[in-house]
């Protein structure tokens, strides 16, 4: 009896080390590239509704939009998905200079100064040259202006991308 | 020496069960510790059959009503603006749709639910061509008036939504 309690341990316990090597050379690497590949749809998914959300709705459900998006980005950038960092300095910089349009607009100086700075914060890390308040401005004029003729021409949601537009610096 | 070769036996018995359940293993982990990716995971796998336009009108509607029952599901539970508002664009498709398997009424009912869903969102302009032009926009789909001529289109990248071809840096 004691022989067979034995070799039934002994067999559990090579099921779970089997089990366990197996969870740490495959599951693991594959959990991870999933969340990769799942962070960049979420992404994509709240991109995609803040922009149109941008253009289409008011401006109180605009400015939810902008917000929730900053909130998903922050959720996913404590995840310290290192592949998408960029991307997320980017929307992140790119969500801030749309609210800081918007609050100029609405005549909201201290709330637009407050999200140039969140915009400046990130700018240098996306390696955009000039960083100065006018230059950030100017660009996310440029920008919109640009998404504006893309859909006019295309018909289509411009795509989001890394705006590395060197002549907006100068 | 018994007790070895029964360890070695549970060992392959281990990699083997493993082996067949890690990606079951892996989803499970990201189920747990990250439930909104897999919810956005799912939302994305649903749209995208839900807005190919490769199948027949039949067979797009089942798919549109099933990913607008998913989202439905989502924002009735946790009011939650991003589900409500693609739940609004696959109404407005099922109006094409409906059109398209010449169902007024139903197609009718469905542009008032979109109409309806966009109005919370604080949507402008809710008449039923800009909304039409929208969704043709986010999706890459031509505008209502040829939907008849798309409904042959390839159904592939197509019908994903614009932004999510963007490429994350670096690939």
């Amino acid at each position: 009896m004691k022989k067979i309690a034995t070799n039934v341990l002994c067999l559990l316990l090579g099921v779970i080390l089997g089990f366990g090597a197996v969870i740490l050379t495959w599951s693991i690497p594959l959990y991870r590239s999933m969340k990769v590949s799942m962070a960049d749809i979420y992404l994509s998914l709240f991109g995609t509704y803040t922009y149109v959300q941008y253009r289409e709705a008011g401006t109180t459900q605009a400015k939810v939009a902008l917000t929730t998006n900053l909130r998903a980005i922050e959720i996913l950038r404590a995840q310290h998905i290192q592949k998408l960092d960029a991307r997320f300095e980017f929307e992140t910089g790119l969500t801030d200079l749309r609210l800081y349009r918007m609050a100029t607009h609405a005549g909201n100086k201290n709330e637009a100064d407050e999200y140039m700075r969140d915009a400046q914060r990130e700018a240098p890390k996306l390696g955009w040259a000039d960083t100065s308040s006018a230059a950030l401005a100017r660009l996310i004029e440029a920008r919109e202006s640009k998404e504006l003729q893309t859909e006019k021409e295309t018909g289509q949601v411009p795509s989001a991308s890394v705006d590395k537009s060197p002549e907006v610096h100068n | 020496m018994r007790r070895a070769i029964v360890l070695g036996i549970g060992i392959l018995i281990g990699i083997a069960v493993g082996y067949v359940s890690r990606g079951v293993v892996a989803v499970d982990i990201l189920n747990k510790r990250e439930p909104y990716l897999v919810s956005a995971y799912l939302q994305y796998i649903g749209e995208s059959a839900a807005f190919c336009t490769n199948r027949g009108l039949q067979e797009q509607k089942a798919s549109l009503l099933s990913y607008g029952g998913f989202l439905a599901k989502g924002f009735e539970s946790h009011p939650n603006d991003v589900a409500r508002f693609y739940y609004a664009l696959a109404e407005a498709r099922l109006s094409t749709v409906e059109s398209g398997l010449n169902d007024r009424p139903a197609a009718i009912t469905h542009m008032q639910n979109a109409q309806e869903q966009l109005s919370k969102l604080g949507w402008t302009d809710v008449a039923p061509e800009h909304i039409l032009a929208i969704v043709a926009r986010v999706y890459q789909q031509p505008e209502p008036s040829s939907f008849k001529e798309q409904s042959a289109s390839a159904c592939s990248e197509q019908s994903r939504p614009a932004l999510m071809k963007s490429q994350a840096i670096g690939e």
